[in-house]
């Protein structure tokens, strides 16, 4: 299972840039909020994250006040998060 | 770095390794000098002074001609010498990545199958030289010459363990690589 999903980029898409930006936030204020370190965030920001726990799932929630729907997104083939 | 001051198993391994591979360094050069010496006086090419010397000191044993008898086993405990500096010199590497706090990886784990062979090597070594110090021993007559050497299962079983742990460090380094890129 996981040599083969390593070999394509993920289908799931971090919307946390659009998040950041309806809360006035920065990527480091966010940091200092929850219990991440800013290059995780960053991480997570750029694509980059393989994987996340529950723990950074609630509390990203919670300090931008947003459901794990306004987070994450999937992008079928052919499609954009937002046709979905 | 600031972990080594606060981890005294850490500091001492990092010591004991650096004193254990002086103590090589020095055991190779002193062994080298006597294999050289020996081989210089066994082809004649003492000093008659010196030489004469030698047989009276050894009450007339060590003569130039049987002199190379103890090439043999002098060779085999360089080799051991050397085979332990390499043993130790992994080791002492991998006590660093445990101190740079990412000792799960794929170098670790062949540090650990070279230190298990090597175990294994020195093992056969130290076996085969001590039949060659036995062997030697009985050129002469009893009491003259002795050698001591040692063949233990130890070795045997830190080589095992020294495999198995290597296939553990293995799977280590493969759930960290998943675990990379999880925030």
């Amino acid at each position: 299972m996981g040599s083969d999903t390593d070999t394509e980029p993920t289908r799931i898409v971090v919307k946390l840039d659009d998040l950041l930006h309806a809360r006035r936030m920065t990527l480091t204020q966010l940091a200092e909020r929850v219990d991440i370190t800013l290059a995780n965030l960053s991480i997570l920001k750029t694509g980059k994250a393989k994987a996340i726990r529950f723990s950074t799932l609630e509390a990203i929630c919670r300090e931008l006040q947003c459901q794990p729907g306004d987070l994450l997104g999937y992008e079928g083939e052919g499609e954009t998060a937002q046709d979905a | 770095m600031d972990t080594a001051k606060k981890d005294p198993l850490l500091m001492t391994a990092k010591v004991l390794t650096s004193i254990v591979r002086i103590g090589l360094v020095l055991g190779m050069i002193a062994l080298g000098i006597g294999i050289v010496g020996v081989v210089i006086a066994s082809l004649g090419w003492l000093p008659t002074s010196i030489s004469d010397h030698i047989a009276i000191e050894s009450d007339g044993v060590v003569t130039a001609a049987n002199l190379w008898l103890v090439l043999l086993p002098l060779l085999g405990a360089g080799i051991m010498v050397a085979l332990s500096y390499d043993f130790v010199t992994r080791l002492a590497k991998m006590i660093d990545t445990v101190g740079e706090g990412d000792p799960f990886t794929i170098a670790n784990a062949g540090r650990l199958t070279r230190m298990a062979w090597l175990a294994l090597a020195i093992e056969l070594v130290s076996f085969v030289t001590s039949i060659l110090g036995d062997w030697v021993e009985r050129r002469f007559d009893p009491g003259e010459v002795e050698f001591n050497s040692e063949f233990s299962l130890t070795g045997i079983v830190l080589a095992l363990v020294l495999f198995i742990l290597a296939r553990v460090f293995r799977e280590g380094a493969r759930m960290r690589d998943e675990l990379e890129g999880t925030v």
